[in-house]
């Protein structure tokens, strides 16, 4: 997993924003959110990519509803009356729109309730990664000398590892019991969000860092500790609030990521635990009998494909609306 | 009569003239930043002389300023008067104060005193912030104001005092053009009414039509609040206007410092003597160009400076003891403070300076600054 967004420059954000229109002698300017929005709306894609993600993140919120309004008989019901009289899956149907899977179960409710699993993993860990990543790259940018020095030997410690082992030996020792780490990271849902926040908050650490290593120079920096104000008030009060930009870009790039990275390790059997259902689960399960039953994985697999092709769409156009210079053809 | 002859009127110390301590003395301050090498042991390899040994005092209520080419240290004297850099050593005593030994506590209150206005109009104001907000920053740090209501009348006094339209609180810097940006600054710098104000360049950056309005501003500040004021500027005419009495850097050394009329009128070091020639001067009567005494060659790094007078390899009076023995910054004549073996005579001002010896030409031609860089470096590409 790449984030490839670490050449992003504040000031061509800002020299794009900063257009200023003068109106006979009277300065007109627009604000950077209407600059912002007005260049976001030009984006078809994005904007279908948006509709998507809004119907996607309602199904999961109201997925008891849905599942009702369908008559799909929830994610858990295994009805052996659904299989063949061989005892196989059967398809699409009526009573079944996406058919059921080997032991019965409906996949329409399994993906409409998976959604709530890729979009809780995602949404979860897109925060604290950011979080945890934003703050080492602000201490690390802002303090510098030793701070810098442990920050960032660390995150060169964790690019060095290879984190796809390192998340399944980590998934694969808190999946089973009451967890690890004395029972915080208990197995499912948390696990995953452990393992992909671990591997992945140096990031935003490193782009951060970078932007505050530049940003920390500007005299508004000066001017605000000649004033008297602390490092903490810099910190989070003078700094942060320049780095938005940066901060949107990575999160919109990093949500769809996410996303694949929960499907994989559930797909591998260290992520989301059975009964529980995950789009990469369900893949997998299908997996064993694709030739007969494309229903089990077609229907997951469009959910993943066109759910994380959304957030690209978005993010894409996110980061192209905050950052002008960066058109793509 | 020779100048050297004449009688000196007050002691080096012209600071005590009116009786009351200055505000500010500097004591041998000296400010090198570490130049390393290597990236987990790191090792100091030398160090940039940013400022190296520099005393001079600023009286209550006076405008000091501190003239010299870009690089020459201003800006990092600036930020060591306001504790925004630590000294290499050497003394800062404010009111009576000795900054270098003022606990936590006692530099916040040091910092309610002092204020600074910045360079850059563009860089110095935080883009994401409103203009109400940074200019109530000074309060929000100290805990002043608290009610929001209060606070907002007193930024918007504030604006109004500056010029800017207090209706415009809730704009953001982009929406202002460079010269209202340095009010905003100069609006935040006198929020907290400190007894010190640094200007550091504040009109350098901005066009030369409202230069001038910026430096009134700051002018009528400084007699309605009876600030202290220290003016920066890379060259000295913009100063003059300014001015009470000027020093003028060189290297990270202070190589004159004299009242205004007296720098002006008869500058006694040659580095000195140059900075002028370059002052553009209006001249009705299209008088002829005089020979003037450009600055040739590039100022040396002050990671690596020249011995003794750092101003020898570029000094048309150079002699072999320049480069030997450093001279000290004396008494010249009247009250003109000069660090030179050498020092300029009338007759060399005279033949050299559109403005030597000249009263009249004392108020002529205040904001050049445009021409001045044009000049500097035609001559130095000859
Ligand atoms: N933080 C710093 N680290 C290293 N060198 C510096 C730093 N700040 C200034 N300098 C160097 O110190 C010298 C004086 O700089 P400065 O005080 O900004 O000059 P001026 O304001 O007169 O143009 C310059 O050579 C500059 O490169
Ligand atoms: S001491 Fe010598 S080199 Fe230095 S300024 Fe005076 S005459 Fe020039
Ligand atoms: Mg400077």
């Amino acid at each position: 997993m790449s984030v490839g967004i670490s050449d992003f420059s504040l000031e061509e954000a800002e020299a794009e924003t900063g257009a200023v229109e003068l109106v006979s002698g009277e300065i007109a300017a627009r604000s950077p959110w209407e600059l912002f929005l007005r260049r976001f709306r030009e984006d078809k894609f994005a904007i279908a990519g948006l509709a998507f993600l809004l119907v996607v993140i309602l199904a999961a919120i109201f997925a008891p509803l849905v599942c009702s309004l369908v008559g799909a008989p929830g994610p858990y019901r295994a009805d052996q009356n659904a299989l063949d009289i061989f005892g196989q899956p059967t398809g699409p149907s009526s009573a079944h729109l996406f058919g059921v899977d080997q032991i019965g179960r409906d996949v329409f409710s399994r993906v409409i309730y998976g959604a709530r699993v890729s979009l809780i993993v995602a949404l979860v860990s897109c925060v604290l990664t950011s979080a945890i990543g934003v703050v080492c790259g602000l201490l690390a940018g802002y303090y510098r000398g030793w701070v810098d020095t442990v920050i960032s030997r660390t995150v060169d410690a964790f690019l060095a590892i290879p984190y796809l082992l390192l998340a399944i030996g980590l998934a694969s020792a808190c999946s089973f019991g009451n967890g690890c780490v004395g029972g915080l990271i208990k197995p499912g849902i948390p696990v995953v969000v452990a393992v992909i926040t671990f591997t992945s908050w140096t990031y935003p650490a490193r782009i951060i860092r970078g932007q505050v290593l530049s940003l920390r120079e500007k005299e508004f920096v000066d001017a605000s500790r000649s004033l008297g104000a602390s490092d903490f008030r810099i910190v989070f009060k003078e700094l942060l609030p320049n780095l938005t930009a940066p901060i949107v870009v990575f999160a919109t790039t990093f949500l769809p990521q996410a996303i694949l990275y929960e499907s994989a390790l559930s797909f591998l059997g260290v992520g989301v635990q059975p009964p529980t259902a995950s789009w990469g689960q369900m893949i997998a399960d299908a997996s064993n009998n694709i030739n007969t039953q494309w229903w089990y994985m077609l229907f997951p697999g469009l959910a993943l494909l066109f759910t994380v092709l959304a957030f690209n769409f978005v993010g894409d156009a996110m980061t192209d609306a905050l950052n002008p210079r960066s058109k793509r053809a | 009569m020779s100048i050297e002859e004449r009688p000196a009127g007050a002691g080096p110390s012209g600071a005590s003239a009116n009786g009351a301590p200055p505000l500010i003395e500097v004591r041998n301050l000296v400010k090198h930043f570490p130049i390393t090498r290597g990236i987990v042991f790191q090792k100091q390899i030398g160090a940039v002389k940013a400022v190296d040994d520099i005393s001079f005092e600023v009286r209550r209520g006076e405008t000091l300023g501190i003239v010299g080419e870009t690089g020459c240290g201003k800006s990092t004297t600036a930020k060591l008067l306001v504790r925004l850099l630590d000294p290499t050593s050497g003394q800062i005593v404010f009111d009576g104060q000795d900054v270098g030994a003022a606990n936590k506590d006692e530099l916040k209150a040091l910092h309610r005193e002092m204020q600074m206005v910045f360079q850059d109009p563009y860089s110095s104001l935080n883009p994401r912030k409103t203009v109400g907000s940074i200019i109530s920053e000074p309060f929000a740090i100290h805990g002043l104001l608290k009610e929001s209501g209060e606070r907002r009348k007193r930024v918007q006094e504030l604006m109004d005092r500056v010029g800017l339209n207090p209706e415009h609180f809730n704009r953001y810097p982009h929406e202002f053009s460079g010269g209202q940006r340095q009010r905003i600054g100069v609006a935040r710098a006198i929020a907290l009414e400190p007894k010190l104000l640094v200007a550091d360049e504040p009109v350098s950056a901005l066009d030369v039509s409202i230069q001038a309005q910026v430096l009134n501003l700051l002018r009528g500040l400084q007699r309605e609040m009876g600030l202290t004021l220290i003016f920066i500027a890379h060259d000295l005419s913009v100063v003059r206007h300014m001015c009470d009495r000027v020093a003028v850097m060189y290297l990270g050394k202070v190589v004159e410092v004299a009242p205004s009329d007296e720098l002006y009128s008869f500058p006694r070091h040659p580095y000195t003597g140059a900075l002028l020639s370059a002052v553009p001067v209006a001249r009705p009567h299209g008088g002829r160009r005089r020979d003037r005494q450009l600055l040739t060659g590039d100022v040396p790094s002050p990671a690596n400076p020249p011995r003794a007078c750092r101003f020898h390899t570029r000094c048309p009076k150079a002699q072999e003891v320049c480069s030997q023995e450093e001279p000290l910054l004396e008494l010249k004549s009247g009250h003109d403070l000069a660090a030179c073996h050498f020092p300029l005579t009338e007759a060399e001002v005279r033949l050299r300076l559109p403005t030597g010896l000249s009263g009249t030409a004392a108020s002529t031609n205040a904001h050049g600054t445009g021409q001045i860089a044009d000049q500097s470096s035609s001559s130095s590409s000859t």
